[in-house]
């Protein structure tokens, strides 16, 4: 059996206390222990960028993480993208805006991915934007209006 | 662009937010896997390490040693549960769990429940299977060669009651269309040029991200199944008749679909999921791996010939043989096959023609329905050889395709509905927006070329029925409650503006309810890019409905949108309205059999036309797609996003088709069952220019002159970028996919 293993961590802001098996993934934790749906899984091989959230501001894969890894750090998921009024992330926004998703499974991931990338670089190019979806697999949409919605975000960001 | 002269209208053909576009940013939307039912057992399922094998034993005694384990369920116990314990869409010979005999690896031999996924996943690794290897059938050459044992014996028709015309079990052939139009041995004998070619193409998985997964609970004398699905009425029918309960019994409620692309039609682990639940009585959740998902379904992989007769650059005859590689199970593989068939001689004037059409059984996973339906096979075997025709006789394969093209108002084939789409006009654009180009060299040393393809898809035929219902509430706002399943196309939105449009009330006003066959109404099925266009239909009939209504009770000036006056008449003393206003719409089915050799009539023609640019590096064969231009007569455009979306998306789904994807067999074993090796385009894969450019007449048969769009664009992608990359290289590759070792000397 697993050891269980006690973690301090935020998530979304908030501060989380629990204690969770060993082998306990990210995803499992979020979807099954906290109830935060949003975060998707798909190939649960840490390919296709479905599940991807944030921590201390870096892309990780929920999918393959341990729940004890992030012991000390700070998550954001898709949940936790919008201000507490409602009011959406300007990458929300423009993913709407754009028609960026169709089924909408990939998009939670998109977007997170997308958010780092914009943190880092406010300004990306086309092909900066690419290079950095390479790991999030979208089958519906053919990336285009992904790539121009997050242009489109980035401009908002920088006014 | 064309627009011609249309209406302006205040919602259709304007850019309006998905109506589920607020909850799929903010993580809220609800997919199979997010639907938890407290106390659920989880599945897993005990699948077959052989391809073909007889089963001697299933040793249970490991996994239920473990205490988390609740039950190991074989086809046996099932049995006791099941009226039948074989389904099928087309013929009944798929059995919920292998009886006696393995026809494919990953075929699902038993489930185990257990307290968790880990303890079910645990128990399926723990259960014995004594399996005795069965002969081989690897392709459809050796299930067709003589003596070749029968992977089948006879079996019943399925849910779909209707075609399964040309099956001869004993021959391991699932379907088979024929046609013959006139003489084609004679016109092919008197023919200036004929030419015959052969084009292979690679079975598909569709890759929806979202797997397979279904929650069953039994709920007093009702199941209720959650589960991502196309066709939930279907489902309901084939629920009902494997558990031998009434169809009231059994409701299948949809949540969002993480995509389909056909995946998702006739799900074959729903009815073990269903069945597990009710044997045990206890609510069973079953949700499957990425590699799993890759054992479920797919598309046919297919071998494709040709043969034409051409005089003066006019086509005289043609003669066309496919064979559709349709796996261990029938599925809907006589349905595509014959779908394929009348689709395959392509969108030409053709005045002497035979097809025949297989569908063959193998040793491999079934294949099914895959966007396109059968359609992208055959056009891609004849828009390749159209170029070659065109190579050999010394003609532009654009000018050679004019002069045989059918226009708009042609016959495709007796009896059917003339062609309502304009690919003529759609071929010149196409083009024109590539340019052209044949082997000249970019200052990086790389080849270029542009090549076209042009296709077209009897659509929606029969007019399947559909159903839908508009209820105008008290303060003006409305819910539409009809069964089209969002799988992402925007099903949703679409119904939502033609509500507002028909009823004149902002958009932002309409809800559109989650399918729940306990509570929507029937509707045939969500596929055939039949939704727009029939259900749409029952949306504008339904919200007229509201209106007529409406109306009666405060006169023909009342404003739909004014709140109190609609609280006023559905209030009003004995208006009769009881509160809100209940508007109901139908679209009915056409005659079923209609004098055509595919049987239906059908119900608008989705063209599909197609341009591509690409570049060959000569040193390593690789292939980049420069630009891609996919135009299609939408007949009028509800909305922008979506119908972009549609096109651009289907687009790029089908260059990994071209250039990447495929399921590698390897005597019967599938090798590469994951995104690691079968590859899917990524956002660097996508051409540099991707445009989607609409014909708009407003002569469609949907709500303000609306057609279909789900699958226009795939079909001429592959063959407009190999005719492109045999344009640019003179290497002309006959494989899909196009490997770039094919391309090198």
């Amino acid at each position: 059996m697993a050891t269980e293993l006690s973690i301090e961590t935020v998530v979304n802001g908030q501060s989380v206390h629990a204690t969770v098996p060993s082998n306990r993934t990210l995803s499992q934790f979020l979807r099954d222990d906290l109830g935060l749906t949003g975060t998707k899984v798909s190939c649960a091989l840490e390919l296709c960028g479905t599940c991807t959230v944030l921590l201390d501001g870096s892309p990780v894969s929920a999918c393959t993480l341990l729940a004890a890894e992030i012991d000390g750090g700070d998550v954001l998921t898709v949940e936790g993208l919008a201000g507490s009024d409602g009011e959406l992330d300007p990458l929300q926004r423009a993913f709407l805006d754009h028609g960026a998703f169709q089924c909408g499974f990939c998009t939670p991931g998109m977007l997170l991915t997308a958010k780092a990338l914009l943190a880092r670089d406010p300004d990306p190019s086309e092909e900066t934007i690419r290079e950095e979806l390479h790991g999030n697999i979208c089958r519906c949409t053919g990336y285009v209006p992904i790539v121009e919605a997050i242009q489109a975000a980035a401009r908002e960001l920088r006014r | 662009m064309i627009v011609e002269e249309l209406q302006e209208l205040r919602t259709v053909g304007r850019h309006t937010v998905r109506v589920d576009g607020r909850a799929k940013v903010t993580g809220t939307a609800c997919y199979g896997a997010d639907v938890h039912v407290p106390g659920a057992l989880h599945a897993a399922v005990v699948r077959s390490p052989l391809p073909h094998a007889r089963i001697r034993g299933v040793e249970t005694a490991a996994a239920l040693a473990s205490p988390d384990v609740a039950a190991v369920l074989t086809s046996d116990d099932l049995a006791r549960v099941l009226a039948r314990t074989r389904f099928g869409p087309v013929v009944r010979d798929t059995p919920v769990l292998a009886e006696g005999v393995v026809r494919y690896e990953g075929e699902p031999v038993a489930v185990v429940l257990a307290s968790s996924p880990e303890a079910a996943r645990a128990g399926a690794a723990a259960v014995r299977l004594d399996l005795d290897p069965l002969p081989l059938l690897a392709s459809v050459e050796d299930a067709l060669a003589d003596g070749a044992a029968p992977l089948h014996g006879e079996t019943e028709g399925g849910e779909f009651g209707g075609w399964s015309g040309g099956a001869d079990a004993g021959r391991n052939v699932a379907g088979h269309y024929h046609d013959l139009r006139g003489d084609p041995d004679g016109a092919l004998a008197a023919a200036e040029h004929v030419l015959s070619h052969e084009y292979r193409l690679a079975p598909l998985q569709h890759y929806a991200l979202e797997n397979h997964v279904v929650t069953a609970v039994p709920d007093g004398d009702t199941l209720v199944v959650h589960t991502p699905n196309q066709y939930p009425f279907l489902m309901v029918r084939m629920l009902a008749g494997l558990l031998g309960r009434p169809e009231s019994s059994i409701r299948v409620a949809v949540p969002y679909v993480g995509g389909g692309f056909g995946s998702k039609e006739y799900v074959n682990v729903v009815p073990i999921a269903a069945a597990a639940a009710v044997a045990v009585n206890r609510p069973v959740r079953l949700e499957l791996t990425v590699e799993e998902s890759f054992r479920s379904s797919g598309r046919h992989g297919a071998i494709v010939r040709f043969t034409s007769g051409v005089t003066n650059g006019r086509i005289v005859a043609r003669k066309i043989e496919l064979l559709f590689d349709t796996g261990a199970y029938a599925d809907q593989g006589p349905r595509v096959i014959r779908q394929a068939g009348y689709r395959a001689p392509g969108p030409y004037r053709i005045p002497n023609l035979q097809v025949d059409a297989y569908a063959v059984y193998t040793n491999k996973v079934p294949a099914g329905a895959y966007r396109g339906f059968g359609a992208s096979q055959p056009i891609h075997g004849c828009e390749c050889h159209m170029d070659e025709i065109a190579d050999a006789i010394g003609m532009d394969p654009v000018e050679f395709r004019r002069l045989n093209l059918l226009e708009l108002g042609d016959d495709f084939a007796e009896g059917d509905l003339p062609l309502d789409c304009d690919l003529p006009t759609a071929l010149d654009m196409a083009a024109e927006r590539v340019g052209r180009a044949r082997g000249e060299r970019l200052p990086d040393g790389r080849l270029t070329g542009t090549g076209v393809a042009v296709g077209v898809k009897n659509t929606a035929s029969g007019r399947l029925p559909s159903r839908a219902i508009v209820r105008l509430h008290r303060d003006g706002s409305a819910t539409v409650v009809a069964s089209g399943v969002e799988l992402g196309q925007g099903a949703h939105t679409v119904l939502a503006q033609v509500a507002a449009e028909t009823l004149g009330i902002p958009y932002e006003r309409v809800r559109v309810g989650a399918v729940d066959t306990s509570v929507t109404p029937f509707d045939q099925r969500t596929s055939s890019s039949r939704t727009t266009v029939h259900l749409g239909l029952a949306v504008q009939r339904a919200a007229e409905h509201v209106l007529a209504q409406l109306r009666d009770v405060a006169g023909d000036d009342v404003d739909p949108a004014d709140a109190e006056a609609v609280a006023a008449a559905v209030n009003g003393p004995a208006s009769g309205l009881g509160g809100e206003i209940v508007g109901v719409g139908t679209v009915d089915q056409d005659a079923p059999e209609a004098p055509t050799a595919f049987g239906m009539r059908a119900g608008y023609w989705e063209g599909s036309v197609g341009a591509a640019r690409v570049a060959v590096d000569p040193r390593t064969g690789a292939v980049e797609v420069l630009q891609y231009v996919t135009v299609a007569d939408a007949g009028r455009v509800i909305n922008p996003h979506g119908a972009h979306g549609q096109e651009v998306g289907g687009a790029v789904m089908a260059v990994g088709h071209a250039l990447t994807e495929a399921l590698e067999f390897d005597d019967g074993y599938l090798t590469n069952p994951s995104p690691v090796d079968y590859r899917v385009p990524l956002a660097g894969d996508v051409p540099g220019i991707v445009e989607s450019l609409f014909i708009e007449r407003g002569d469609g048969p949907g709500p303000f002159g609306s057609k279909g769009l789900g699958e226009s664009s795939i079909i001429t992608v592959a063959p407009a970028i190999a005719n492109a990359i045999a344009a640019a290289t003179g290497v002309r590759v006959r494989e899909l996919p196009i490997r770039p070792w094919a391309l090198l000397g």
